[in-house]
């Protein structure tokens, strides 16, 4: 009972956090409500009993990826008044097209069960791999039996640190960034650029210049 | 041992609930021409109603593959903001704004 009701807790803040994340008008409470949405999220895998993932969830994706978010959205500093002028004019078009493809979605679902009840007839009461955890479990077959995957898992960060970074330092060839003209640095000698005076004592450094 | 009695939670739920936060996702990537970091939100909204969906059915099932998916799912899903990030922060070095509605050149 008291699962049902922690249950329906946590899927309506998912929801309305969602809902909230697509539809407020700052982008940085936009991705405050995201990172809400992913607790609550990892709170119903918790309850599930899945808590390695759960708490993987957190880690990842409010950790690191809502940071990342978070810092992209800080840094880009992004006028509101230009994204006000562009608001979209006729949202309630695509409401309704949410709401058809929701009812594809609940028509597949109802219909595949339907066809293979099998599907729903698991057991309520579930033990979860009696003494062992779900950590335990999924440290069982990660290594071995998901290896190969577990490696290309490995391939694609790679992939994705090589690109970001790539991106990001295809930077230097932009106008808008100031950086160093070493060819210039380097012709600099001393007679054009070093000025020795000789200063009197009481007397500002205004009186000797362009001498 | 852990045991949790869930009897009075159906798979179906889960499902619905999964069903419903894909939709918001996917009304949040078409109905949004105002930023692009928007956009990137909502296929995160859509990435975690495929992972609730995974999880949903692995512990119903009984099967641990659906959470080692999950796990490659949230590999993919990371590297794709990472690059999906920098792209963003690249257009926006040389455009000035992050706007869907305007980006409809394919040369930076």
């Amino acid at each position: 009972m008291i699962y049902s009701l922690v249950f329906f807790a946590f899927s309506f803040l998912v929801l309305a956090s969602a809902v909230s994340v697509v539809s407020v008008r700052n982008p940085v409470h936009s991705v405050l409500f995201l990172i809400f949405t992913f607790f609550n999220a990892s709170g119903l895998m918790i309850l599930l009993g899945a808590e390695f993932i759960g708490m993987v969830f957190i880690i990842v994706y409010v950790g690191a990826i809502a940071i990342l978010f978070l810092f992209v959205v800080m840094t880009l500093n992004v006028d509101n008044k230009f994204l006000e002028r562009a608001v979209v004019e006729n949202k309630k078009w695509f409401v309704i097209l949410g709401v058809l493809f929701f009812i594809n979605i609940l028509i597949t679902l109802y219909y595949s069960f339907a066809i293979r009840p099998e599907i729903v007839k698991t057991k309520n009461k579930l033990i979860l791999g009696g003494i062992k955890t779900n950590t335990h479990q999924l440290g069982e077959v990660i290594y071995t039996e998901y290896g190969y995957l577990f490696q290309v898992c490995g391939a694609v960060l790679f992939a994705a640190v090589i690109g970001a970074i790539f991106l990001v330092n295809s930077l230097k060839q932009s106008k808008n960034l100031k950086k160093q003209n070493i060819s210039a640095q380097c012709a600099r000698s001393k007679k054009n650029s070093l000025k020795i005076v000789y200063m009197k004592t009481g007397r500002g450094v205004d009186d000797y210049n362009g001498h | 041992m852990i045991t949790t009695d869930i009897s009075f939670i159906k798979l179906e739920y889960f499902l619905v609930l999964a069903a419903l936060v894909f939709v918001i996702g996917l009304i949040g990537v078409v109905a949004n021409r105002r930023s692009l970091i928007r956009l990137f939100m909502s296929i995160e909204l859509m990435l975690l109603a495929v992972n609730i969906n995974f999880i949903a059915f692995s512990v119903f099932l009984e099967n641990i593959a659906g959470q080692v998916f999950v796990l490659f799912t949230l590999t993919v899903g990371a590297a794709e903001v990472a690059v999906g990030l920098a792209i963003l922060v690249l257009y926006y070095k040389n455009k000035k704004n992050v706007s869907v509605n305007k980006m409809n050149e394919m040369h930076g």
